[in-house]
């Protein structure tokens, strides 16, 4: 069973995501973030295959965090989900497999992973 | 003696070859006067009188002629040696008609100051020479000695005279010419530095304009995309909410039609357990609360954008400054959010006459230099404080922005509210200047805007507007 975090700074998308997202929780072992330090704080206890992280937040932001996953887990499939605050970001940055823009369906992310995790197989 | 001038002075040529035709004929005159009343005196001969006069008013103009319009004719060689000869025959003829050799002294001198065209005397050698001459043959032909000496010594005399004139003369032109170029060479470089000083002020005019749309363009910019940020993350929690929304009312409308099917207590039951009903029953309630919750928050920044975007009316209007402190906050939201925590501290106010749209772009600009002073001195997700007061001080309404940040430099405090001061050289760049916001404050509304350094760090900026009269009625009132 493949493990994905999210990472949100707010509480009500993460809410919003945990509920759409809970049809697949038969296929994914779901962990939900609230902020960069929770975020740090579970990737410490434990890996995952993918983490899915907003990119503006507080403290340390989504694509440094995605940049410390990377380093840690180099298979690790990084997905950055951004509030368009920085427009222009793209995968080649280095940081993200992929960048999605909000506002964004739960069908878009699950889509995004599944091909990722394929093409890891 | 030779005091040539330098080829191609053309002024300075054309000036002296003027003052020395005038020496020539007063000098000439001068000597004829001298020698006409020795003449007198000595010898009281009048018919001579009148022919030494006749030859000399004959002689001076063709003299004259000689050394100006021949001399530049025909080259001084030729010119000279006409001049000469012509007088020789003039002396003689004057002589053999009057039989008084005197006569044949008085062109001594007046051979002697005579010119070279009008550049130099004859030199001295020739005069001598021809003084020598003209004297043998006086002795030989016995006349007293004494008659030769005073001649030659006269020509001696003009001759000195002339040349000290010609010196003074010559002195007097190279100073004024001197005097000229000076002048003239001023006149260039003034005229040099004028147009330096033109071009660089129109290049500093455009340069400012530029800079004064590239920073509104900025400010829009960065205020566009901030507040994408702002609509975005609730719009991401809307739209996944009514998704869920959405698949649980499929659901419930299936399982409805299930137990429609089988109504027995045990396919009511297996219905409401296939579409975990209990799981429905928390979330779904809560997630439409998102809905409304997003739609909500969208909602209030597009009213605040609104009110923002609205272009500037030439009229002024009442405003409630505390409403446009709210929208400013709301707007530049993504500014701060990160860096600090905003307290507003706000005072009742009475309406003020204002450009709300500027004031609010002057708010906007305080709040988010606030966040950026802040932001230098803050790291590892720390956050700052920026609090924002308004209150009533005698007829003026008083809006400050505190924050305890990086506070401004004493060598910079006199730079702060000039056009083209930042501290930021990287993307966040001049985007919010001071100066504009001085200018909104100052010069449209009448007001004062200016900052203190804040005890224990970071500074606090007021913007002071004052009250119209209907302002302070209402404070009266209240």
């Amino acid at each position: 069973m493949k493990s994905v975090l999210f990472i949100d700074d707010d509480s009500m998308v993460l809410r919003a995501l945990e509920r759409t997202l809970r049809p697949a929780c038969k296929e994914w072992r779901m962990v939900f973030a609230l902020g960069s330090s929770a975020a740090l704080a579970t990737l410490e206890a434990e890996s995952f295959d993918a983490v899915v992280s907003d990119l503006s937040m507080p403290g340390m932001d989504g694509a440094a965090l995605l940049a410390r996953v990377r380093a840690k887990s180099p298979k690790a499939v990084c997905i950055l989900l951004s509030g368009g605050a920085r427009s222009g970001l793209t995968p080649v940055d280095g940081v993200a497999d992929e960048v999605l823009t909000k506002p964004c369906g739960a069908k878009d992310i699950t889509a995004c992973l599944m091909r990722h995790f394929e093409a890891l197989g | 003696m030779d005091i040539g001038m330098e080829p191609g002075n053309e002024w300075v040529d054309s000036r002296y070859a003027h003052v020395m035709r005038r020496l020539n004929v007063s000098s000439a005159l001068g000597a004829l006067g001298i020698h006409v009343l020795i003449a007198l005196s000595v010898h009281d001969k009048l018919r001579s009188v009148l022919w030494v006069l006749g030859s000399l008013a004959i002689m001076v103009p063709v003299n004259m002629w000689i050394t100006t319009v021949l001399l530049e004719k025909r080259g001084v060689a030729l010119a000279e040696t006409i001049r000469l000869a012509a007088n020789i025959v003039a002396a003689l003829v004057v002589n053999s008609a009057i039989g008084w050799p005197v006569t044949v002294w008085l062109w001594l001198p007046f051979i002697a100051i005579t010119f070279d065209g009008s550049k130099r005397l004859t030199n001295w050698t020739a005069l001598i020479a021809m003084c020598l001459a003209v004297d043998t043959l006086a002795l030989v032909d016995h006349v007293p000695w004494i008659a030769p000496l005073a001649f030659t010594a006269l020509a001696g005399f003009c001759r000195v005279i002339a040349e000290t004139r010609i010196g003074i003369a010559r002195d007097m032109l190279e100073r004024s010419e001197r005097q000229r170029e000076a002048l003239n060479e001023a006149h260039t470089s003034l005229h040099i530095a004028m147009a330096s000083l033109t071009r660089e002020s129109r290049a500093r005019e455009r340069a400012e304009l530029e800079l004064r749309n590239s920073q509104k363009l900025e400010a829009v910019g960065r205020l566009a995309s901030g507040v994408a940020h702002e609509i975005n993350t609730p719009l991401q929690f809307v739209t996944n909410s009514a998704q869920f929304v959405g698949e649980a009312v499929d659901d419930l409308l299936q399982a409805f039609d299930r137990v429609r099917s089988d109504p027995t207590r045990e396919g009511v039951e297996k219905a409401a357990s296939d579409i975990d009903l209990d799981y429905l029953r928390t979330n779904a309630p809560e997630a439409v609360g998102l809905i409304i919750e997003g739609v909500n928050r969208v909602s209030a920044i597009v009213a605040s954008l609104k009110e923002f975007a609205h272009p500037g009316s030439a009229e002024k209007t009442e405003v409630d400054l505390n409403h446009s402190i709210e929208t400013a906050l709301l707007v530049s939201k993504h500014e701060y959010r990160y860096i600090a925590e905003v307290k507003t501290e706000l005072g009742t106010l009475p309406a003020v006459r204002c450009h709300p749209g500027e004031i609010q772009q002057v708010l906007i600009c305080l709040v988010v230099n606030a966040a950026q002073a802040i932001a230098e001195t803050t790291a590892n997700g720390e956050r700052g404080l920026i609090v924002v007061s308004s209150f009533v001080s005698a007829n003026d309404v008083i809006v400050s922005v505190s924050d305890n940040g990086c506070g401004i430099g004493e060598s910079l405090r006199d730079k702060v509210f000039e056009p083209l001061f930042t501290t930021k050289l990287g993307t966040k760049g001049a985007g919010q200047s001071l100066c504009r916001a001085r200018s909104i404050v100052v010069d449209k509304h009448g007001g004062k805007l200016d900052f203190t350094p804040r005890a224990g760090g970071g500074t606090t900026f007021r913007m002071q507007l004052p009250l119209s009269a209907k302002g302070i009625e209402d404070k009266r009132a209240a």
